[in-house]
This record gives C-alpha cells, sequence and structure tokens, in this order.
C-alpha cells in the first residue's frame, strides 16, 4: 500500500547575502517523515522558531524544493511527476497559514478566495453548482453563508476569517492539509473549536493532517502523533501519548517541563536545570555533534563530535539521542 | 564595522561607476549628431564666413586627432585609459586649454556652493521638520514655517531669477551674478571673503530655501512615524521628560533615514546647483557646462560628466561609511 | 463620496489648480488672438497695459498669448515622460521584483548606476547631440531617467505583497504564477502606480523645464521654459521686465504645487498609517485629552497592606464620528505588597488599556473619564516633593489627579511597566546602559558615575544578565535578554507595583519559564505588588497569586488562583478554563459560542449573556455589580448570591437574546 507521503532525508539551506559573501543557514537537516494513507491521521510537528518546521511545511507544500533528499507523494517522486499530476498534488495538498487576515487579498471580496479554486482546478460546471460547493464547504466550517459571503476581509473577525480559509481548503476536495499554527492568533476559547474542527474533517472526511505548531498542549489534544523538531533537525517521534507520558529526547523533556499547567499540583519544575542564555540560542553554531549539546543536561562527551541519527526504539518510536 | 561591510560597498561603487560610465561613453556614440562637424560648422557661422575650409578634409584630420576614426572597442579601451589617467581632453574651444584644468579651476566655486547650501538646508530643514512633528510646537511655528514651504515647490534655478529680480535688480542689496566683483582682485584676505560671501548670498538663498521644504516634510513624516513607535512608549513609561524622549529615542532614530534620503537626492542636489549657477554666472562647473553647451564644446562637457559621475559615485561612498557610525546595528553585526 | 474629499483634501485643490491651467489655456486664446504671426506685429518690451495685459517680449510678443500657448506643450512634454516612465516602471518592477533573480539583480544595478549620474548631465549630453528637438522627443529624452522611481516603486511593493500569505494561498488555489502575477499583486499597486504617475510627471517637468532655460530645449514651440531662456537672453531680469520671465515662473509653481498636492493624497491614500496620524491630532484638537476626574471616587479603608487601589475606573474611546465606547468600565479592585495578580481575557477585553490606565498613559482617542487609581505611599520614601501627603503617615493618593509632571515621577519609581514585546520597547540606538542610567536620572538626580555602574550591575545580575550587556545594543542580544533588560529597568528603581504586559508571549516556552520564574523571584524580593497580565491560564495558573476575569471591560471575577480555577463562580471563568487544553488528559474541545462583543455596540445588561448558557431575564436587562461572595471571591453574576456555586449547565441555549453567531459547531454539522 503506497504512502500518502513520505519525506526522505529532505534538506533545505537559504543561502543569504551577495555572491562575493555568502551566508548559510541549514533550515531543515535530513528529515524523514512518512504518512500513511490507509489510516489518515493527524500529525503533530512541534518545535520553537528555528526549528524549521515552517520550512518543512513549505517542502511538503511544494513552494520550496528541496536541496538534497526527495518527497514522495502518493508513491510518485515529486520531481518525476508529470505536470498533470504535479497539478493534481497542487490540489489535492492544501495549506491552512497562521494569519487569517494576510492570508486574503485586501483588493477583493472574500469570495475571491473560495471561487479561485473551483475555477482552476474545473471543480464546477455551473455557477449554481459553484455556488452550492461554496455554501456546503461554509456550513462544513461552522459559518452562516449569508454573514460571510459578500464581505471584505477586513470586515469579518480573525476566526471568521479562518475558518473561510478552512472552507476554502476543503473546496479542493484535499488528501491532506498542511495547517501551520493555524490558531496561534486567534484568542483561547477560539482555538478550541477551530481544532475540533479539523479533528472532525479527519474522522469524517478521512482527510490526513500535518497540524504544525509551538504549542504542544494543542498537539496534545488533536494528534495522533507528534514530531519534535530543534534546529532542523527530527529529534523525536512517536504516538503522542507516548511522547507526552515519557519523553525521551532531553529538549522534549524541557519542553514539556517548561509548559504551565493550570492544576495548582503541578508546578513548574524547578529541578531542571535552568541554562541562564549567555550564548544567543536561536542559530546554533554549526559543529559536527548534536545541535542540542550546548543547552543539554545530559550531555556526553561524544554529543559535540557525533551527529545523532535518529533511531527506531520501538514500534513507532524514534529519538536521535545518543542515549539510546 | 567589518572588512565585509567595506568590501561590500566598495564593489558595489566600483559596479556602478563602471555601468554610469560605459553609458557615459555610449550614449553620446549612439545618437546620431556628430561633434566634430557641428563644432566646425559653427565656427564657420561665428567668423561670419571668412574663415572657410574643406569641411570633409579638416574633419578627418580632427578626428583622427580625437580618435574617432578608430573602431568602437578601441575608443572604449583608450576612454577607460584616459579615466584613469584623469586625462579628459582639450577644450575645442579653448584650445589648447586643457578640460581637466578649466574644472580645477572652477570646482572649488561650486564645492563651497554645494556644502555650504546643503549643510544649511539639510540641518535646518530636518529640525524645523522634527519639530513640526512634536505635539508641543507652538502653532506659530508651523504657521511661520508653511509659505517656506511653499517656496520649495519652485525649483532652485526659478528662485534664482526671482531673487535676482527682487533682491540684484529690484532692491540692488546684492550683485547680480559672478563670484566677486569683477573689480576686485583676488587675494588670501579678509576683503577677498567677505566679497566672495556678499557673491554667494542669493545662489546659496536660493539653493537653501528651494530645498528647505522637502528635508523638513520628509523629517516631518518620518518623525511621525518613530514617534508611534513602541519604545517611545516604553520611554514615556520609564518616565523620562518628554524632551529628552524627542530628542534621544525619536529624533536620534528618525535621522538615520533621512541621511539615507540625503544620499538618494544627492544627484538632483548637484543638478539643482548646476542651474543655479548658470543663472548667476557663478564661476562654477555650472557656468562652465552652461558656456561649453553654448558654444557646443564638446570634451569639456563630456569631461564634467564624468567628474560628477566620480564625485557623486564617491560622495555616496562617503555615506555608506558614515553611516555606521549613526547606526550601531549596521556597526555591529 | 463627500468623505473622500473631506479626508483628502490635497487631491482636490490640486485637480483644481492643475484644471484652471489648462482651462486659462484653453480660453486665453480665444479671446486674444494667438497665432504666430499676429504674436509677433505688437511693439516690442511695452509694459502691461490696456491692450497687452501681460505686456510684451524683445520681439513684440503678446506675453498673454506666449504664456497660454506655452503650458500645453510643458504639460505634454510632463504626461508623456510620466507615461513612458510608468510603463517601463510597472514592467520592470513586476517582473524584477515577481521574478527575482539574475534579472532583479540586474534591473537594480542599473537603476542604482543611473541615479549616480546627475540626471542633468545626460540630458544634457543627449540634447546637445540632438539637432532638431520637438515637444514628443523632449519627452522621451526626460522619460530616459524617470523610469529608476516607478521601477524601485513597484518593485519594493511587488516583493512585499509576495511576501504575504495571499500570494501563497493564491498558488494553492491553483493559479498559475502569471494569474498570481496580474490577478493577485497587481490590483494593489494601483495606488502606487497612481502616485508614482505623477511625481514622475512632476519630475519630468522639472527636468524639461531646466533644460529648456539652458537653452536646450524644443525649438520653434512656445514652452514655459522656453520662455525663460529668451528671458535671459535678452536680460529681461536686469532690466526688470518682469512680465517676462514673472507669469510663467508663476504658472510653473502653481503646476508643481497642485502636482505635489496629489502626489501627497495619492501616498496617503496608499499608506492608510498617514491618515490616522492626521486624525489623531485632529481628535486632539477637538477637545479629548482633558483629564476630568469625578473626584467622588469612594475611599476604601486604609490599609497599610495595601500597595494599589483601583476604584470604579472607566476609560472611554471615541471614533471620529463622535460614537463612544467604554473600554474599561468601572473596574474596581486592590493589590497588597507582594502579591500577584494574573488578569486573564480575551483580546479587546481591555487588559492593555487597563495597564495604561494605571499608569495614566492614555491618549486620545482615549480618556480616563472618571475613577480612580490609589497608590499607597509612605512618607520620605522617595516622595519628598509630594504635594499631597506631608505628614509621617500611610497616605493614599490618587494619581490620576496629578499633573503631568509628578505623574512622570511615580512612574517607574512608583508603578513600572514590564511591557509585552521587549523586542521594540527597547531604543536600537543605544546601548543598554544608557537606557537603564537614562531611567535612572530621571528619578535621581545627583547618581554618580559609580553609584550608577553598581546600580546597573545589580540590577543586571538580579534578573540573571551577565554585566557584559550593559555594553551591548539590543540587537545584540537574544529575545529573552531583551525581556530580562526591560525587567530590569522595570524593577531597578524598586517601584511597589510592577504591571506586565504579557511579558512572555514573544518567547518560547522554555524561555518563558525562565524569564517568569526569574520575574516572581525579582517580585518577591521587592515585595511588590504586581499585575500579570495574559491569556494563558495555565501560565497565569502557575504565576499569580490571585486572578481577576475581565470580560468586555468589566471585571466578572476575583479571588485567589485556586480557588478560582478549581471552581470558577462566573460562567465566562468557567468556559474559558475548560476551552484551554492541557497536558493532563485528552479531552473533547470546546470553544465559547459567539463573538467577544465590539466596543461600540455593547450587549445591554450582563455584557456576558448572549454566550451565556445560564442566562436569565435579568441579565439582559441589568448589569450584576461585583459582591462579595465568600473569603475574598468576588464576581459579578446574578446567579449569585442566591446560588453557593455554579450550577449544573442547562441544555444548551441556542441564539439566546442578542445576536449570536455561528452557533453551528462541528460536531453536529458533520453529518451534512
Amino acid at each position: 500500500m503506497t504512502n500518502l507521503l513520505e519525506v526522505r532525508d529532505a534538506t533545505k539551506i537559504f543561502r543569504n547575502g551577495p555572491f562575493w559573501a555568502r551566508d548559510t543557514t541549514t533550515a531543515v537537516d535530513k528529515v524523514n517523515l512518512i504518512l500513511t494513507a490507509e489510516q489518515p491521521s493527524i500529525t503533530g510537528i512541534v518545535g520553537e522558531s528555528g526549528s524549521g518546521k515552517t520550512t518543512l511545511a513549505m517542502l511538503v507544500l511544494g513552494q520550496l524544493r528541496p536541496d538534497s533528499g526527495s518527497l514522495i507523494f502518493n508513491g510518485k517522486n515529486i520531481d518525476a511527476m508529470t505536470p498533470a499530476e504535479r497539478r493534481r498534488m497542487r490540489r489535492e495538498v492544501q495549506p491552512i497559514y497562521q494569519d487569517p487576515f494576510a492570508s486574503f487579498n485586501p483588493f477583493y471580496k472574500v469570495d475571491h478566495a473560495l471561487t479561485e479554486p473551483l475555477r482552476n482546478f474545473m471543480l464546477a460546471n455551473s455557477r449554481l453548482e459553484s455556488e452550492r460547493l461554496i455554501h456546503h464547504a461554509l456550513e462544513l466550517a461552522g459559518l452562516r453563508p449569508a454573514e460571510t459571503l459578500g464581505r471584505y476581509p477586513h470586515q469579518l473577525s480573525g476566526g471568521q476569517r479562518q475558518r473561510i480559509m478552512v472552507a476554502r481548503a476543503l473546496l479542493c476536495k484535499p488528501t491532506l492539509i498542511v495547517a501551520d499554527e493555524p490558531v496561534s492568533m486567534l484568542d483561547a476559547s477560539l482555538r478550541a473549536t477551530i481544532l475540533a474542527g479539523l479533528q472532525t474533517l479527519n474522522r469524517e472526511l478521512g482527510i490526513s493532517i500535518l497540524y504544525i505548531t509551538h504549542d504542544l498542549t494543542t498537539a496534545y489534544q488533536i494528534c495522533d502523533r507528534v514530531l519534535v523538531m530543534y534546529a532542523g533537525s527530527v529529534v523525536e517521534f512517536g504516538t503522542t501519548e507516548h511522547v507526552i507520558r515519557e519523553p525521551k529526547h532531553p529538549y522534549t523533556q524541557l519542553l514539556i517541563s517548561s509548559i504551565p499547567s493550570v492544576k495548582q499540583t503541578q508546578q513548574w519544575a524547578d529541578t531542571v536545570a535552568l541554562d541562564v542564555d549567555q550564548i544567543s540560542p536561536d542559530s546554533p553554531k554549526a559543529n559536527s555533534g548534536c545541535k542540542f549539546a550546548p543547552r543539554c543536561h545530559s550531555v556526553m562527551n561524544n554529543c559535540w563530535t557525533t551527529a545523532p541519527p535518529l533511531s527506531q526504539i520501538d514500534t513507532d518510536r524514534a529519538v536521535a539521542c545518543l542515549l539510546y | 564595522m567589518t572588512i565585509k561591510y567595506v568590501f561590500d560597498r566598495t564593489i558595489q561603487l566600483v559596479l556602478v561607476i563602471f555601468i554610469a560610465m560605459t553609458v557615459n561613453f555610449i550614449l553620446p556614440r549612439v545618437i546620431p549628431g556628430d561633434p566634430v562637424e557641428a563644432f566646425l560648422r559653427s565656427k564657420m557661422a561665428t567668423s561670419g564666413g571668412t574663415v572657410t575650409f574643406d569641411i570633409a578634409k579638416v574633419g578627418e584630420e580632427y578626428r583622427r586627432k580625437f580618435g574617432f576614426d578608430k573602431p568602437i572597442w578601441l575608443q572604449y579601451a583608450h576612454y577607460w585609459n584616459d579615466v584613469i589617467h584623469l586625462e579628459l581632453g582639450v577644450s575645442l574651444i579653448h584650445f589648447p586649454s586643457k578640460v581637466s584644468d578649466q574644472i580645477l579651476n572652477a570646482l572649488p566655486w561650486t564645492m563651497g556652493l554645494l556644502t555650504a547650501s546643503v549643510i544649511i538646508a539639510f540641518v535646518a530643514g530636518s529640525v524645523a521638520g522634527a519639530l513640526l512633528a512634536w505635539p508641543q510646537t507652538p502653532t506659530w511655528f508651523t504657521a511661520a514655517l508653511s509659505p517656506v514651504m511653499l517656496l520649495s515647490t519652485v525649483p532652485a534655478f526659478l528662485l534664482a531669477i526671482i531673487m535676482l529680480w527682487v533682491f540684484a535688480a529690484d532692491l540692488r542689496w546684492f550683485p547680480g551674478g559672478g563670484g566677486f566683483s569683477s573689480t576686485h582682485i583676488l587675494r588670501w584676505n579678509l576683503a577677498s571673503v567677505r566679497n566672495i560671501m556678499y557673491h554667494a548670498i542669493l545662489p546659496a538663498g536660493a539653493l537653501v530655501l528651494s530645498s528647505l521644504g522637502g528635508w523638513a516634510l520628509g523629517m516631518r513624516a518620518l518623525a511621525i512615524s518613530v514617534l508611534g513607535e513602541d519604545y517611545i512608549m516604553f520611554a514615556e513609561a520609564k518616565g523620562l521628560p518628554s524632551r529628552r524622549i524627542f530628542l534621544w529615542y525619536g529624533m536620534r532614530n528618525a535621522m538615520l533615514p533621512q541621511v539615507t534620503a540625503l544620499a538618494l537626492t544627492l544627484g538632483s542636489v548637484i543638478s539643482g546647483t548646476v542651474l543655479v549657477e548658470a543663472m548667476f554666472g557663478y564661476p562654477g562647473i555650472g557656468s562652465l557646462l552652461f558656456n561649453a553647451i553654448a558654444t557646443k564644446d564638446y570634451f569639456v562637457i563630456q569631461g564634467i560628466v564624468l567628474m560628477l559621475i566620480l564625485s557623486l559615485g564617491s560622495a555616496l561612498f562617503v555615506i555608506d561609511m558614515v553611516y555606521p557610525l549613526l547606526d550601531p546595528r549596521i556597526r555591529y553585526n | 463620496m463627500t468623505h473622500f474629499f473631506r479626508r483628502f483634501p490635497g487631491f482636490i485643490v490640486g485637480s483644481v489648480i492643475l484644471l484652471g491651467t489648462l482651462l486659462f489655456s484653453v480660453l486665453a486664446p480665444l479671446v486674444t488672438d494667438t497665432s504666430l504671426e499676429a504674436v509677433a506685429s505688437a511693439p516690442p518690451s511695452l509694459a502691461p497695459s490696456g491692450l497687452y495685459l501681460l505686456g510684451t517680449d524683445a520681439q513684440g510678443r503678446d506675453m498673454l498669448s506666449v504664456l497660454a500657448l506655452s503650458i500645453v506643450p510643458t504639460l505634454k512634454i510632463g504626461v508623456i515622460a510620466g507615461l513612458v516612465g510608468i510603463c517601463i516602471g510597472l514592467t520592470l518592477g513586476l517582473l524584477s521584483g515577481f521574478f527575482g533573480g539574475p534579472l532583479d539583480a540586474m534591473v537594480i544595478l542599473v537603476a542604482d548606476s543611473l541615479m549616480t549620474v546627475p540626471s542633468i548631465a545626460i540630458l544634457i549630453i543627449i540634447s546637445t547631440k540632438v539637432e532638431d528637438v520637438s515637444v514628443e522627443l523632449m519627452g522621451l529624452i526626460v522619460a530616459l531617467l524617470a523610469w529608476m522611481g516607478p521601477t524601485r516603486t513597484i518593485r519594493a511593493q511587488v516583493l512585499s505583497s509576495r511576501e504575504r500569505a495571499y500570494t501563497a494561498v493564491a498558488r494553492a488555489n491553483g493559479s498559475s504564477e502569471l494569474a498570481v502575477l496580474f490577478r493577485e499583486v497587481l490590483p494593489n499597486l494601483l495606488p502606487f502606480v497612481a502616485a508614482s504617475f505623477v511625481s514622475s510627471v512632476s519630475g519630468a517637468i522639472l527636468a524639461s523645464v531646466g533644460l529648456e532655460a539652458l537653452g536646450l530645449g524644443a525649438q520653434n514651440v512656445h514652452t514655459l521654459g522656453n520662455t525663460i531662456y529668451w528671458a535671459r537672453r535678452y536680460s529681461a531680469v536686469l532690466r526688470g521686465q518682469w512680465w517676462w520671465y514673472g507669469p510663467p515662473i508663476l504658472v510653473i509653481s502653481l503646476i508643481f504645487i497642485a502636482l505635489f498636492l496629489l502626489s501627497a493624497s495619492l501616498d496617503q491614500i496608499a499608506n492608510p498609517a498617514m491618515t490616522r496620524q492626521a486624525a489623531r491630532k485632529r481628535r486632539k484638537k477637538q477637545g479629548g485629552g482633558d483629564l476630568s476626574i469625578s473626584s467622588d471616587a469612594p475611599s476604601a479603608i486604609i490599609n497599610t497592606d495595601t500597595v494599589v487601589s483601583v476604584r470604579d475606573l472607566r476609560v472611554v474611546f471615541k471614533t471620529n464620528r463622535g460614537t463612544t465606547g467604554a473600554a474599561v468600565d468601572g473596574v474596581s479592585f486592590s493589590l497588597n505588597r507582594g502579591e500577584c495578580m494574573g488578569l486573564v481575557g480575551e483580546s479587546g477585553c481591555g487588559k492593555t488599556t487597563l495597564a495604561m490606565a494605571m499608569m495614566s498613559l492614555i491618549r486620545p482617542p482615549g480618556q480616563i473619564t472618571s475613577g480612580g487609581v490609589f497608590l499607597g505611599t509612605l512618607e520620605g520614601s522617595g516622595s519628598a516633593h509630594n504635594p499631597i501627603s506631608s505628614n509621617k503617615r500611610w497616605a493614599e493618593q490618587n494619581i490620576l489627579e496629578l499633573d503631568e509632571h509628578h505623574m512622570r515621577r511615580i512612574r517607574l519609581k512608583g508603578i513600572s511597566l514590564v511591557p509585552q514585546a521587549a523586542m521594540n520597547s527597547l531604543n536600537p540606538v543605544m546601548r543598554v546602559h544608557d537606557q537603564i542610567a537614562d531611567a535612572i536620572n530621571a528619578h535621581q538626580h545627583k547618581t554618580s558615575r559609580i553609584g550608577l555602574k553598581t546600580m546597573i550591575e545589580e540590577a543586571l545580575t538580579s534578573v540573571g544578565l551577565p554585566v557584559t550587556v550593559a555594553n551591548r545594543f539590543p540587537h545584540q542580544l537574544s529575545g529573552g535578554m531583551k525581556q530580562r533588560v526591560a525587567m530590569c529597568i522595570a524593577t531597578v528603581l524598586r517601584p511597589q507595583l510592577i504591571i506586565a504586559d504579557e511579558p512572555t508571549s514573544a518567547l518560547d516556552v522554555v524561555m518563558q519559564r525562565q524569564v517568569m520564574l526569574t520575574l516572581r523571584k525579582v517580585q518577591k524580593h521587592l515585595n511588590a505588588a504586581m499585575i500579570l497580565i495574559g491569556h494563558d491560564m495555565g501560565f497565569i495558573a502557575q504565576a499569580s497569586d490571585s486572578i481577576g476575569v475581565l470580560y468586555a471591560g468589566q471585571l466578572v471575577e476575583r479571588g485567589p488562583t485556586a480557588a478560582v480555577l478549581e471552581a470558577p463562580r462566573h460562567p465566562y471563568t468557567h468556559l474559558l478554563s475548560e476551552s484551554l487544553p492541557g497536558l493532563d488528559a485528552r479531552k473533547p474541545l470546546s470553544g465559547i459560542p459567539g463573538l467577544p462583543p465590539e466596543l461600540f455596540n455593547l450587549p445591554s445588561g450582563c455584557r456576558f449573556h448572549p454566550r451565556c448558557p445560564y442566562a436569565f431575564d435579568r441579565c439582559i436587562t441589568e448589569t450584576p455589580a461585583m459582591q462579595l461572595i465568600g473569603t475574598f471571591r468576588y464576581v459579578a453574576c446574578h446567579l449569585y448570591p442566591k446560588h453557593s456555586s455554579l450550577p449544573v449547565r442547562p441544555a444548551n441555549k441556542p441564539d439566546a437574546a442578542g445576536d449570536m453567531k455561528h452557533t453551528i459547531n462541528f460536531a453536529t454539522s458533520a453529518t451534512h
């Protein structure tokens, strides 16, 4: 059974500056990921800013080409696709972006974002059918068409705009939705609704979802499996319950212990080592060892020289750490 | 400031000058019209027909002398050779006076006028603009400044004419042209300095008044946008006195894009100066250019343009080098 | 339509002037006989008189006619150059900005190089070479240097819209690259195209008039510049023949003024940020900004442990149409020494407005209309200049009644602020120690250099920063370090109250915990009170001692953190907790139906009633007051004191009174 999506050793390097003084940043470093087709699931990609998760999303969406490695969609390598197949993939993999306001072109009414896909992918044969499809998609997203259509983006709220984006994605009849921080710009109470909506899309319509976020708690709530990224590499992978309850990688452990919990019984543990930021941690200097070594509380000598590979330690469980 | 920054800027400078000079080379040769023929014809005309010669033959001799007969790539090579040695040729009209000599004579006048008026206009304009943006500026100031701003829409050389009319012809407060009185002999003494300044007031005045408004408006816009920044709010929350916030948190930051604006408009500032000089007969590059155009002294024109390109490029380079001193984000990267 | 004209008066004035000059050039020939032969037949150099309203020039031409004839060619040159410039600029700007790569690099390089050449020089060279210049040719020549400005402007706009999400969405919608360029990017460029066009025209006329004044203009045509050239040739200035060169200069100036006004208003249309400033200034003149405090705010029992007491605070915002809305409406609470109150609420509920009001930093169009912020001060503790309290006792003082000068003393020393985005809150061109020294010097004059250095070093160490940070500039620090610097500034003068407005929201989770723990440590050390504003319940839960829940500008619940979170009394608090996920258990997510109310369209009675599952009649008509329902537990809800805790939730009530949108939630709609 072919997998929906396979990312094999994908690497993306960004170059900055004029040609006589190039600065390189490795945003994504040999990342592997597999999404199966028979069980559409919600997979979370968790990481802080600079971890490479957004770049990975862009690679999956086809907005960027990897410098090395390959992306295989439905068994076919992207580079080897015919234009028609590429077009099909473009339709089947749909994004939802972080900023609900910037996702709309201020020149047009919001209807524009909904009519374009039907037009370009030729999904409707008549004006009437296109209207019907749009109404249906809006209702699925929890909106009333009468209150939403015909408006300009600035006349609607953030939540409404994001839901229109969900409806837009649905119109394309996707098999995979890549949601890049879809709720981080929305109010806390609104997030739950949108996320629940994504869950429903997955369960009822069988759409796989790649949920990219820095917020581990929301990932915990809706994802079946979770991938933790740090500085461009995958450091841990597994089912959500396992990764959250028994984090193996020191970074994952640090992340989880830093998350404040409403339950007063669990205080922010003071036991995990507090690192004072002496150096700027945003851009770890390229060395040949583990990228997390400077901040790791269980760092060993080898960690500085050997980059740990992502090794499978259980069914559906992998860690990139020399401790294992 | 890193070596890399200096290196970057130098490379940019070289590239830009290279392209500008190439354009300077190509342009005249591309446009129809032969300077030598035109010159000879006008020579014939001005002599009232008493001097006649076979244009073709004399023309050929001139061409050979000035290298117009050689293939274009060879001319290009010679062009660069001349540029590097700053060999700008000889003036057709004032033969055999060298172009570089003429330029060197005229240059100090222009430099003096230009630097003085740019500095005055830039500083006064920026201060005025900043004050316009400050909420606590008294209204009479804004009212008093408005006619000056209006005056700035008039181009400098036209303002020059008006000032000539009002101050020179009508009121006779200032002389009607020239760099110094025709009866005065220039020496390194105070009397000469006073004489020069007396003659420089109108041209400088025209230049300053016509650009003041532009600087003021630009600075005002920058100041308004800077005053809306978060660090201004935090400075207020720190309880700092409002004058300190305005100067050290506001204007200090607004100054940076204003300096960039100076760099970008330097070219047109120079153009304005050239025209004003022409209007006043001020003995700088402007008048030199004006006369060269009238007499179609081709090499003088080309030499002046070359010099303008080089000086503008260097001025921009200098500003690029000074900028890191003002903006620590560029200095420490 | 009239609204447009009121907002952009420059546009109208500019257009009127231009049309006026055009009208003049069209009408004047009807009044006078302006064929060229007739024009040259008058006696020369006449001053203005009856027959020749603007006199004649040295060659006997009627100046009025000449003026009328010369307007159109001048404008024509400008328009031709402007059009050519815009066409080239649009094409190059679009292609260069959108496709980037070597094309872009080359275009920018060429444009920059041409800017290095003083335009007048190039134009002179060209004009000297071309023999027979016509008006159209003049326009094209000038256009050669008119394309760089529009190209750069358009390119910059294209680059910024390329980054925006809507182009990525358009691609996801199946649009081709060209379609994205023309259907998505281009329409948003129109205001910039218009603005560039006008400034190109202006620059072109400037350049052409300059060339003409030098004698390089179009031959045998009357243009404004040519007229000036001839005036110079005949020494009209020295002979005082003002009628020759005066009117052309006047007309040129009018044209430039008109073009300037047009381009300024087009710039405003393209950049709406500019108009907001103007509007704010206008509103200021209309009378906002005066503090009119009603001093009958109820006074509480003075308790030496109470650091600050907010009573009935009300902050109102006014739109330029005159409608008002209270962003903070009757908020009252008090804080004790060492207590940290978490202020929770969603965006738009007024948390930041409250913080600003407490520091008296509300600016128009906002205004504090009533209430007081009472800060407890002990004599001798730095408030020797305090005009109100003069004897040695614990007194409280309504800081909102202070004038700006005295308020400034209170800021940072009495109440300090830790801002939300420290990235932008530090002055980018000042070193860290200068920014801290600034703050110290503003409140403590005559601190010695040694004293300053010691204070700064101590302050930096207390927030966990190495002393070397003092010499750095903000851009050299990481996000977490910048936040700590802001904290350091806010605590260096040992304030009584620290207001932390979402101090860690821009940081990642790991950094957030470290910074927050540091802030708590400093607070405890100073024994100061703290208001911690946030929207993340978990974060507030871990970092605060008590909680205040804000909804639509009103405090709806207040009490100790543990108690409130374990057993919330107000329905909103309860629903809010329920909607926030945690790491304890995976449960189905639920949101709060409906939307937060708009500031200028608030529901009647209890503001939460449209979304409240417990709402009944009284809720629609009567605003509930804050009442004490237990030890240190306050709630503003009509369910109390009848009930002792939140009753069981009634069946889902869709469309309660008021407008409730989006009642369809996913779970029920997914079946069709």
